[in-house]
This record gives C-alpha cells, structure tokens and sequence, in this order.
C-alpha cells in the first residue's frame, strides 16, 4: 500500500508544503471479483495489511498477543461478512473497515485505554532501531513516543480517521466506506484530529 | 501566538476546494510563522508514523491462521468425527507432556518448556525454537527439529519439509519454505505455511490426513493414539460433567451414564476415573442392569484411587451380584470387603448382608458365627430375625408341622 500524507517535506526544513496526491478524487474501484474470494485467500493476501493497520491503530502500547487477538477477532469478522460483501467497494477498504471497526471495540475498553496509556509511558523502546547512529535512534525513538502520547489524548474515533487519512494514506471517502459515516464527518474528524494533535504536539514541545 | 488560516490548515483539504485556495494555503503556509510550525508538527508526527511498521513474523502468520481457521472451520472436511475432534483439542488438549521420557524427544532443535502450556493470549513470539500453545493447541519446532513422539513416531522439521512419519503408516511428505509446523495431538490439527497457501495435517485416533497444497486430501492409519494430560480447563469441565450426571442419574440413568463414560474415555485423571466408574455402577443399577453394575463397583474397588469408595463399592457389589443371582461371587466380594475394611464404617451393614447371602444358600452355622459380636444395629437385628425365621422354618418342615 503507497504511503500517502497530507503533509510531506518539500526540501529544507520550513519549506513544507501540500502533497497533491491527498486522494480526494481518487475513485475506489469496485470489487471486480468477487467470486473466488475466501478466507484463506484473503488472509494470505491481506493479513500483512491487517496487521499493519491494526498495529497501528492500537499504537505502540499494544502487545504483540493484543494485536494478534484482534487480527484474529478482525479475520473472524471477514468469515462472517463474507457471504454478504457485494463487491461494492474495494475489497482493502472493506477490509480496513473491518479492521477499524474491530480495533474501535478493542478500544472502547476504558481500562484497556488506561493500560496502553501507561505502557506506553513506561515504554523506553518504541522504534525499532532502522539508523545505525545510537543519538539518531535514540531521537527518533523519544519523537515517536511524543507523537504517540500526543494521539493518546486524542478519543479514538478521530485518532483512527488520523491515521487512516495521514499514515496510510486512505482516502476521505474510502475512510467514509470503511467507517460507514459521512465523508463529512470524515472531514470533521480529522480536522478535530488534527487540530488536537497539533495542540497536544506543541505542549509537548514546550515540556522538552 | 496564534493565526485565522490555521483552522484552514487542520481543515485542508476541504470539500470543494479549489486550486486557487490550495494556492493561496500554500503561500500563506510558508510565510507564516504559525502555520509553518504547524505543517511540519503533523508532517514530522505523520512521517515518524508511517516510518513505525510493525512486520508480522512468519510463525506468528501461521499461529494466527491456525487460531483463526479453528474459530472458523465448519465441516468442509468431511469427517464428522475429526472435526469434532479439532474442537476438542482446542477445549482440552495440552500437547506437551508425552507418557514416559523415551516417547518425548526433541534433537538437532530446542524444545521449550515442554511441561507446561500457556493460557490462551500469552502467545510467545520470542525466537524459541519451539512455541507451546493452548489457544491454537499447538508445538512449533524451528528448523533442523526433530520432534519424536515415540520411538518410532516422529515429526521432523529439516531445510523446509515436513516430514511426517507414523507407525505403521507410509511417509509423508510436504514441503514448507517456512520452517514453522503446527503439530497437534490426537484429535488436533496442524498447519504448515506453503509457497501459496496452509497444507493440513491433522490427526485424529490413529489417522493422520495431510492436505498438502493441491487439494488432495492423504489419509493414513498410524497405530500410535496419544494420550496427553488434560489441562486443567478440562479438569473444571470434567468435574461440570461429573456433576451434571451425578444430579441427573436418578432421573436418567442412560444419559447419566452416557456423560460419565464420555469423561471416562477422554483424559480423567484418577480421581475424575474413580467418579465416572461409580456413576456408570450407579447408573447400571437404577436401570436394573445388574452384572454390568457389580463388574462397574468392582473396577471402583480396585481403583488406586478409590480407596474411599472401594469398602462401599464392595458391598453393592454384592448387592448386585445377589440381584443377579449369583450368591457365591457375593459372598466373595464381602469376604473381600471384611478382608480390606475388618472395622470400616461399613463392617455391621457387612455383616447383615454377609448373614442374609449365607441365610439364602442354607449356610445358617455359618451365618450365626457371622453375627457373634456383630453391633447391634437394625440392619444387623433385621439379618438375625432373617436366620432364626430361616432355621424355623426349616425345623418345622423337617418335624412335619405347618
């Protein structure tokens, strides 16, 4: 899946401007096939993508059991709707919807909430390392944990629009499919998810 | 600090915008202080996101298969009874602990932890060599692990094959790029991940199917049927059942039966065994199956465990034996119960019965032996009355009179 972001750095720092790619016209396009579509099939094809996707929403705080379990609660859910998906909207998005939804009801434990959030403070670790320079790794690992306990203090239902939008690069309308909402109120969404983030990212700057 | 188009930023791109707008964003963006800090906290906040990808391990891939096929799998294969046995393996199965050391053994590979099973939701991902399961029922051997089950049963992971080897049965073979294998125990499942889908192997009473890629199911017999202990899930529901029959078996002796005799033949303990025997015993009996009830409080008895049931267990063998007719192996069984329990709470019930048995067959010297020093309790002064009605009545027809 091709990473798409809304905001993407153009040259030196300060010269940030809008990607053109922000999906707004893009056209999902409708499951042609949707015979021969089974379980095993789309586990094999998709399953990396759930993955990722669930992984991603639940943050950094989750476990690899948790994300497991709902992968598995999201593939559960895909053998039930099988017989009912029409074809009407690509089968990813259907399946992100899936996967959203599921991660939604994972989230709507208030306890649960609470214990990602204090993992993830206690969390040391939460980028693998990629750079090689120790300082470097370390900078990005404590730059991902603030953007993470920034999008903590974001409610769930507009930190996934956030992602779905920003990180995986979906667009409004597909999350609107996906979510089964208005792209209206994708829209507000994001907006709000952006402008909370924004405000939560800037405190943390402050606090450094 | 604060700017008015920074509502227009968090907003972007709104519906119906237009490119004019877009421009004018842009411009205002990168001349604007504010904005500009904006843009690159969700720039930088998204790039370090997309950045973060969590990758799926190949084993955790094929667990997760394996769990999700088993909350899925109807009856697509076929065989009734392997898929009720898939299932049970999920609810009861601990593959771990083989029946003596010789029949367990890992080489060439690490097996971890081989006593002892993980809840369902402690998946263990770390780089073992061998992952031990409960929620999918399963063992993972890395490769270059040979994983044997008796001396002569093995399952061998080796530079990307399977291969599958049962006693008495022909080899098998299925190819596995990834080195990961799912191995379950009787009535269980396995899963290996093929270049382009899951083969299966499952094994259910002796027979082992392999459905490799192609769709072609193979279905072998292996002599070997596993027996492993159960977890202590099924210790719980085992003990459900017991009760379950327990409470039912005065109303409905056959399914009382039925229930305990299904606890039986899985893996009761001895204790869970000694529970089924007698409520199969008690079962016979309240369906005036007499000889199946004595042989039943016979096997109670001669339980290591039944210690505590077995002075009982005698005495309604007897009881069962002389509804059955057959007075002498009675006898026996209460000159068992006296030999084993001489002062058991039981002994004056003993003595009655022992006195009404001899009373039966004429023995009546030897039956009042029988009551000398005997408690005195009703069943005994019932068992007395009996001898001394029997010893008049036979005086009285000897001497001729009515």
């Amino acid at each position: 899946m091709v990473v798409t972001r809304a905001f993407v750095a153009a040259g030196a720092r300060g010269g940030y401007v809008f990607a053109s790619a922000l999906g707004e016209s893009d056209t999902p396009r409708a499951a042609s096939a949707r015979d021969g579509l089974t379980l095993e099939k789309l586990f094999r094809d998709h399953v990396d993508d759930v993955h990722r996707i669930v992984a991603r929403l639940l943050g950094p705080a989750a476990s690899d059991s948790d994300i497991d379990d709902v992968v598995q609660q999201v593939f559960v859910a895909v053998h039930s709707a099988l017989p009912r998906f029409r074809g009407d909207s690509k089968v990813t998005t259907w399946l992100y919807g899936i996967a959203t939804r599921t991660v939604l009801g994972h989230l709507r434990s208030g306890r649960r909430h609470r214990r990602m959030v204090e993992t993830l403070e206690a969390m040391t670790q939460v980028l693998p390392a990629e750079t090689a320079h120790p300082e470097a790794q370390a900078e990005r690992r404590e730059a991902l944990q603030r953007v993470w306990r920034a999008l903590m203090q974001i409610k769930p239902k507009k930190r996934v629009v956030f992602l779905l939008y920003q990180v995986e690069g979906l667009s409004g309308r597909e999350i609107a499919e996906a979510l089964d909402v208005r792209p209206a109120t994708v829209h507000t969404r994001l907006y709000h998810a952006r402008r909370e983030l924004d405000a939560a990212l800037a405190r943390e700057e402050t606090q450094r | 600090m604060t700017c008015p188009m920074r509502d227009d930023l968090y907003r972007y791109p709104w519906p119906g915008i237009t490119d004019e707008e877009r421009r004018s964003l842009r411009q205002h963006t990168s001349g604007c202080e504010v904005c500009r800090a904006t843009a690159v906290r969700l720039g930088d906040a998204s790039e370090l996101l997309a950045a973060d990808r969590a990758e799926l391990a190949p084993a955790r891939r094929v667990a997760l298969w394996s769990a999700i096929e088993a909350e899925t799998s109807g009856p697509r294969w076929g065989w009734p009874a392997l898929v009720f046995g898939v299932a049970l393996a999920v609810a009861l199965l601990v593959v771990v602990r083989a029946p003596s050391e010789d029949a367990f053994v890992v080489t060439g590979g690490e097996l971890v932890e081989p006593s002892r099973s993980l809840v369902s939701g402690e998946r263990r991902t770390a780089a073992t060599n061998v992952r031990i399961e409960r929620a999918a029922a399963k063992l993972q051997l890395a490769e270059g692990t040979v994983f044997t089950l008796t001396p002569r049963d093995f399952v061998r992971v080796e530079r990307g094959r399977l291969d599958l080897e049962l006693e008495g049965a022909e080899k098998l073979d299925v190819e596995i790029p990834v080195a990961h294998v799912a191995f379950l125990g009787d009535g269980a499942a396995a899963t290996v991940d093929v270049d382009d889908g899951f083969a299966r192997v499952e094994v259910h009473r002796g027979h082992a199917r392999v459905t490799p890629r192609d769709g072609t199911p193979q279905s072998v017999e292996a002599k070997q049927r596993w027996t492993h202990p159960p977890p202590e899930e099924a210790r719980k529901r085992h003990r459900a059942q017991l009760d379950r029959a327990r409470s039912i078996v005065a109303d409905d002796a056959p399914a009382a039966q039925k229930i305990a005799q299904a606890v039986l033949e899985r893996d009761a303990d001895d204790a869970e065994a000694v529970d089924a025997l007698a409520l199969i015993a008690d079962a016979y009996r309240r369906s005036g199956e007499h000889r199946s009830a004595a042989d039943y409080y016979a096997q109670v008895a001669a339980h290591p465990a039944g210690r505590g049931y077995a002075e009982e267990a005698l005495l309604r063998r007897a009881k069962m034996l002389r509804a059955d007719g057959d007075d002498e192996a009675a006898l026996a069984a209460l000159e068992e119960a006296a030999r084993r329990f001489a002062d058991g709470p039981l002994a004056p019930e003993r003595v009655a019965l022992t006195v009404h048995t001899l009373t039966a067959v004429g023995r009546f010297d030897e039956a009042a032996r029988r009551l000398e020093g005997a408690a005195d309790t009703p069943a005994v002064r019932a068992a007395r009355d009996e001898l001394e009605n029997a010893r008049r009545m036979k005086n009285s027809k000897g001497s001729g009179h009515p």
